[in-house]
């Protein structure tokens, strides 16, 4: 890619929030094409009432993918040596995320950084880690 | 309910070996409908640049690979789980461990198993822990996942 080495991040240093619209229904929709998760609580509304729900929610997967990504964006071209995800709270059309994380570790090999996903209403839906080898 | 003699039967063993066959237009799409823009997971070009086979899987990929290799998740069809309990389980934790990449035109051979099973809140809820392992067709570990499905206890018991 070409880019210039960037100098390595430090514990304690704060990760740029990375910040997601509001989930669509479209989305959704792509998302279980594209992930092969054709769940129907995710996709079909009336699946979801007709068992006493009131709306389709999004997969995990989709949020840990955001989540894991604003590693990437702010890392580029690092190898990962691990991800991890708590799925906190169920995450709903609308729901706009934000991906915040630190690095509570930088050793010579690796940067490990704890991340938490939170909503426009102020909702902690996951935390996680990523490590990434430097 | 977590005390089933078949659950604990399962409890170890590797169900059967599927298969998943990496393709550009899945990558690509999983990559588009996530967000993410980094070229080695759209053209085949950078991709090689930067040193890869071909172009790259985004590092959650590993997952739906897992999905996409069978009409229902292995785990799922081992438990004997149908709608009823599909209606009260959630995903409560996945964790990756990457070894080699994943990239388009790979064979993964993809091995799942129930590790654990846990309550927690009297009953109420039961954790269900699988350890899934892949290797490509160059017999490369490319991941090891884990992951956690919680089942809620039926309401009324």
């Amino acid at each position: 890619m070409g880019e210039p080495v960037s100098k390595r991040p430090e514990a304690g240093e704060h990760m740029p929030v990375l910040r997601f619209p509001p989930i669509s229904r479209t989305e959704l929709a792509l998302f279980a094409g594209a992930s092969h998760d054709h769940t129907p609580i995710h996709i079909d509304i009336d699946y979801v009432r007709a068992a006493g729900g009131d709306d389709v929610i999004a997969h995990g997967m989709l949020v840990m993918g955001r989540m894991v990504q604003a590693v990437t964006r702010w890392r580029p071209g690092r190898r990962l040596v691990s991800s991890r995800a708590r799925f906190l709270d169920v995450v709903n059309v609308g729901d706009a995320l934000s991906i915040t994380g630190v690095v509570t570790a930088a050793d010579e090999g690796e940067t490990c950084v704890e991340l938490a996903v939170t909503t426009g209403d102020a909702r902690r839906v996951m935390t996680g880690q990523v490590i990434v080898a430097e | 309910m977590s005390r089933d003699p078949e659950y604990a039967d399962l409890l170890g063993r590797t169900l059967p070996p599927l298969t998943y066959e990496v393709e550009k237009g899945q990558i690509r799409f999983y990559t588009r409908t996530l967000g993410e823009v980094d070229l080695i997971h759209f053209d085949e070009a950078a991709a090689q640049a930067a040193g890869y086979r071909s172009i790259v899987a985004p590092p959650t990929f590993a997952f739906s690979a897992l999905r996409g290799s069978a009409e229902q998740m292995p785990i799922v069809d081992a438990l004997g789980w149908g709608d009823d309990q599909l209606g009260r389980c959630l995903h409560g934790e996945q964790t990756f461990r990457y070894g080699a990449p994943i990239c388009a035109g790979d064979v993964l051979t993809i091995t799942e198993g129930l590790e654990r099973i846990y309550q927690k809140r009297g009953g109420a809820l039961t954790f269900f822990v699988t350890r899934t392992r892949m290797f490509n067709q160059l017999a490369e570990e490319v991941v090891q996942m884990s992951m956690t499905l919680i089942l809620q206890a039926r309401a009324n018991g």
